[in-house]
Formats: structure tokens, sequence, C-alpha cells
């Protein structure tokens, strides 16, 4: 409890300050509101086909322009987001969890334990990402869940290592020799000692990742890798349309642009957290 | 009635030197120290950076794992207990660090350091806690609502009394201050000093207080080791070693150590040179490479332990009535300065 508000503190106080990651802030939760509301603000049906009104221009009627198949493209812009997002934030939160815990345990207890630990983060992070996209596809089958699995295991080296390199440091404290002289055990000193002081710098990146793992699953589902047809992706939605880019550029121009939203907003917020941590500029605007 | 006593302590850190992985190379940070700590008695240990001291203490509170030697705490040798046993141990003796800036959780308030300790020992639940945390906070001199603030709204001296607060939650009987009041000012280690000796009266709380500064460990301590090079050199109570030091090394310290009074007599002799590696210690006895009375004997031969005096201990061969070195009996002649027993 204790953890989650402190890191609400320190990001609080980071956007308060910052006019940008204010408005990455508001661009991604109402990305995410018209996301999880889809369903309800869409205008038509992502999936139902409607040869009749095919590859129309942007208009009134639909905004975002038609498909090939005469689908709505802002509603399945709309439901793409639901794709997008969730496979985003969810293999951030899950390769962010494994990945410092297995960061903080190899930085803790350092002796034999941190390179077993780091050397097989060393394997993972030496397959480029397309390659173990690929493999772990090719294994489990094109799905939302394996595209996450996959996006998921190139994270965890990369949380591992961003964990590992600030518990170093936070474990020579003393505050972390005087919970050892007060008899604490190592899972308490790492849980509310190791952990919060680390988690800003954590918390950093995976802002700044999960607008990494939105482009990647993008990547695979233009690849043909990820959730598979009629669901719609931005990824898969821009590659449909890229076959008629001349014709119809809306058909990539929108999913294209609602990829460069996510992604803007969730730059614009991990650079706000990181000034916010840097404690010279952290100063000098509690000065100002 | 001692409440620590330490046997021989051993403590070597290895260690690589140089590129490519270097040549192993081995610390001798603590290389057989024994001393006691009376119950309630404030005890210094002395001696310049890099002597070990701060290794005594860790070793001692078993923050770092002796090589050899006995650490006792009220007769319960350390080394024999299974991890479960030294957790619960751990109340009964505590540390306080030199820097209070780095001592506390930046990210934990006052009240949720000091109430952590006491519910994980189980010293008290519910609302006793928090009461426990104000009645602390106001022995140490803070107000109770210095509870819900965190540690940056804090001065340094004001850190460091959360720091003897937060060492105090688990009523223990010994405290390790490792250089406690050094990177105090003056006149803020004035105050420091005073409330820990207010709290080691009223308490009855021993202290193993590291220092490399001699006048605060004479207005403190009761008695003292002087530490040269991992090793003790001298002991004894802490008038009687400053005024009449028995050690050449512990003399020329004293000389070392600014005297409040312009008439008082020049220095016998003043220390040249840096202090060893501990990584290749002397041969012999370890401060002969500085010492104006080193003989042959002094390069090869380590000296024993000897008490010349009831409670005073030296490590000098000058000091040994075994010796029959005809060299070291000139020295002794020359210097009588030395050999004040009383």
């Amino acid at each position: 409890m204790s953890i989650l508000s402190s890191a609400t503190v320190t990001m609080t106080r980071a956007f308060r300050r910052n006019i940008p990651s204010g408005l990455g802030i508001i661009l991604f939760v109402t990305l995410c509101l018209l996301a999880l509301l889809a369903p309800i603000i869409a205008p038509y049906d992502p999936i139902e086909q409607s040869i009749l009104s095919r590859m129309k221009p942007p208009s009134g009627e639909h905004l975002f322009g038609t498909d090939t198949f005469g689908r709505d493209m802002f509603t399945r812009a709309l439901y793409g987001a639901r794709v997008s997002l969730t496979v985003g934030v969810v293999s951030v939160l899950l390769g962010m969890t494994i990945g410092s815990v297995l960061g903080v345990v190899a930085g803790y207890y350092g002796r034999w334990v941190d390179p077993l630990i780091m050397r097989a983060m060393d394997v993972l992070l030496s397959f480029p990402t397309l390659i173990t996209g690929i493999i772990i596809v090719a294994l489990l089958g094109p799905s939302l869940t394996n595209v996450i699995i996959a996006i998921t295991f190139t994270l965890i080296p990369k949380f591992a290592r961003i964990a590992r390199a600030p518990t170093l440091a936070v474990k020579e404290r003393a505050y972390v020799e005087a919970c050892r002289a007060m008899g604490f055990s190592d899972i308490r000193i790492i849980v509310f000692h190791i952990i919060p002081n680390i988690l800003t710098e954590v918390l950093v990146m995976a802002s700044l990742w999960t607008a990494n793992a939105i482009m990647i699953e993008a990547g695979f589902a233009f690849l043909g890798l990820g959730v598979r047809a009629p669901t719609p992706t931005w990824g898969g939605m821009i590659r449909e349309g890229f076959e008629h880019i001349f014709q119809a550029p809306w058909m990539s121009i929108f999913p294209g642009l609602c990829i460069l939203l996510a992604v803007l907003s969730l730059n614009l917020i991990g650079d706000g957290l990181r000034d916010a941590l840097d404690p010279r500029l952290k100063q000098a605007k509690d000065m100002g | 009635m001692s409440i620590l006593t330490v046997t021989n302590l051993v403590k070597h850190f290895h260690t690589r030197v140089g590129a490519f992985g270097g040549k192993p190379v081995t610390i001798r940070a603590v290389d057989g120290v024994s001393f006691h700590v009376d119950a309630g008695e404030a005890f210094g240990v002395v001696g310049e950076s890099g002597c070990g001291k701060s290794t005594v203490g860790r070793a001692v509170l078993h923050l770092i794992e002796p090589d050899e030697g006995m650490i006792e705490l009220d007769g319960t040798d350390l080394a024999d207990l299974r991890p479960s046993e030294m957790r619960a141990l751990r109340p009964r003796m505590q540390m306080i660090f030199q820097d209070p800036y780095s001592s506390l959780n930046p990210k934990q308030t006052i009240g949720a350091a000091l109430s952590e300790p006491i519910r994980v020992h189980g010293k008290a639940s519910g609302d006793a806690v928090m009461q426990k945390v104000k009645t602390l906070l106001e022995e140490v001199g803070l107000p109770a609502a210095a509870a819900d603030r965190y540690p940056h709204e804090f001065s340094g001296g004001q850190r460091q009394r959360i720091a003897i607060a937060r060492a105090l939650t688990l009523d223990p009987d010994l405290i390790v201050a490792d250089e406690a009041v050094s990177a105090l000012d003056v006149s803020i280690q004035a105050q420091v000093l005073k409330l820990m000796k207010e709290l080691m009266e009223r308490r009855g709380v021993a202290f193993l207080f590291i220092s490399h500064d001699l006048g605060v460990v004479r207005t403190f301590c009761k008695r003292l080791a002087v530490m040269y090079l991992g090793r003790v050199v001298e002991s004894g109570p802490v008038g009687t070693v400053f005024d009449k030091p028995l050690h050449p090394y512990t003399h020329s310290l004293r000389a070392a150590s600014p005297i409040p009074d312009p008439s008082a007599r020049k220095a016998l002799a003043r220390l040249s040179g840096e202090i060893p590696s501990a990584a290749s210690p002397p041969s012999g006895c370890h401060f002969h490479t500085r010492c104006p009375y080193a003989t042959e004997l002094c390069r090869t031969q380590t000296p024993k332990t000897v008490e010349p005096v009831s409670g005073r201990t030296v490590a000098c061969h000058l000091h040994d009535p075994d010796q029959t070195d005809a060299m070291l009996a000139t020295k002794q002649n020359a210097i009588q300065e030395l050999f004040f027993y009383d």
C-alpha cells in the first residue's frame, strides 16, 4: 500500500508541474476510455461487412472512412485500441513484475544468484524481439495471449537490468544495514525497503516500454503474427490498408495516427516521470 | 558483568586488484581483536581510518560474518546460533550509523520507520505501538508530530536523533555507534552526545562507541581500545590511557590531537608516513614502520598483549617483561616516559 502511495506522490508531483506530461496523461486516459467504451461509442459493428459501402473516404457518416469490406474504420480503430492497449499494458505489467523481481533478487543476493539470473537474462536479450515473437507464435499459434507472452518475454530481461542497477546502490545504504541489524527478514527488506526506492526508476521505463510494446504488437499484427482477422488491431488495419495505399490512403493513415497518439502520450508521461526523478530538475522546480 | 565479549576476532576480505581479473589480495581488516564491554558502560574504539574499527562494529552485530574468533553477547556465542535464533537475538544489540542522511529510508515516515521494528518483534500491538513511537520521539527530544513526516524534512542532527530513537525501539542492551557524531557540526555533536549519555544513564544501555575523534571518546567513554591496522595496541580506562599512554602509537596519537593549553609540553613523538595498507601489513609489530623506538625484534616478532597494570593492556615489546632483548633494554632506559604504571 505504502509502495503505491509513495509512487503516486512522485507521479502527481511530476505531472502538476509539467504541462506536456499532463497532456500525455490526458491523452492516454482518453484513449483508454475510448477503448473501454468502444461498444457504446462505436457507430457500427467492427466485423460485419457491407460491400455496398466499401473503400469510402472519410465523411460525416464514416469518420475515418471504410475499408475493403465496407467496415467502418472509426469503429475498427476503437476496437483496435482495446487490443493494442491491452497488449501494451498487460505485457508491460507482466514483464515489469517478473523482470523487476528477478533483477532485485539478483542485485540483493549477489554471490552466485546474480550471475545466474543475469546471464539467463542476457540469453533472452540476445534474441531479437521479432525472432522471439515468431518463435513463440510458431510454437503456440497466433492469438492475443501469445502475443502478450512473446512481448513479455522480450521485456523481462530489460526490466531485470533496470531493476538490478538501483538495487545494487540501495542495498548498500545504511538503512538497509539497519534493517538487518533489527532482524528483519530478507523478504521484508526487499518489499518495504528496496522496492519502494527503485520503483520510480522502473516506472519511468515501464511507461516508455508500454509505447514500445504497442509498436511491437502493431509490427506483429502487420506481419500477421498477432491476433487473427477479422478482430481489428491497429497493426492489422495498416496491413489491410497498405495494399490500397494509393487508392484509399485513409485505411492506413488513421490506424497509424492512433499508434502515434498512444506512443506519444506514453512517451510524454515517461519524460515527465524522468524529469521528476532528476534531483537537480526537481530542486529547480521546487524553488521556482 | 560484561555484556559483550570479543575474543580474537579475525575478519579478512578477499578481493582482486588489477586489470583482467587481477591478482587476489587479502585485506586483513581485523586481525585478532579482543575486548569486552561491561553492561551499561560506554566502550570506545579509536584509530585512524582503515584500521578496522568499523569492521569490528559490523562483525559484533554479525552484519558481516567473522572469519575467526568468538563474539559473546551476555554469554551467548553468536556463532552457534541458527538464523532464526540470531534474528530473535538481534533486538538486544542495535546500531547507529555515521551518515544520518542514508540511515533512514526516504520513502518511510518517521512513524513507520520506528513502528516497524516494534511490530516485527511484537514488542507492542495496536494503539500501543504509536504510543511507544511518540514516547521514543519525545525521549530523544523531538515532537511527537515528527512521526507523520519524512526524513528529508529533518536536519542532520534531528535525523541522528531519529536514528537513535529507532535503535531504542527494541530496548537493546548494547548499541554500536559507528562514528555516530562525526558527520555532525560540533555544537550538534555535543547535543547528541549529551542525549546518548542521558540514555545510557537512564536505560542502562551499553555503547560500543567507534570513533576517530579522541576528544569525543574522552568525554563519552569510560574505557577504550586503540586500534592500529586491525589489531588492538592498547586498552584501558580512558583517563589513564590518554594521560599516560603506554604504547608509542597511542603516545603519538595523543600528541597529534590538539591540547587547549598553550603552555602544554611539546609532543614527544610525531607520526610520520602513511598508515600501511591492510593488504600487506608490515611483519612483526604492525607499527614498526612508523615507531620511533622500533628495534630489529619489532620487525620480526609480533608483540604479545600484556597487562602491566590491572585493567590496562598493551601490545608492545617494550612492555613485555619476558623480553630480554638488549636493544630493547637501551630503548626502555631512554624513554622512561612511556612507563608510568599507575
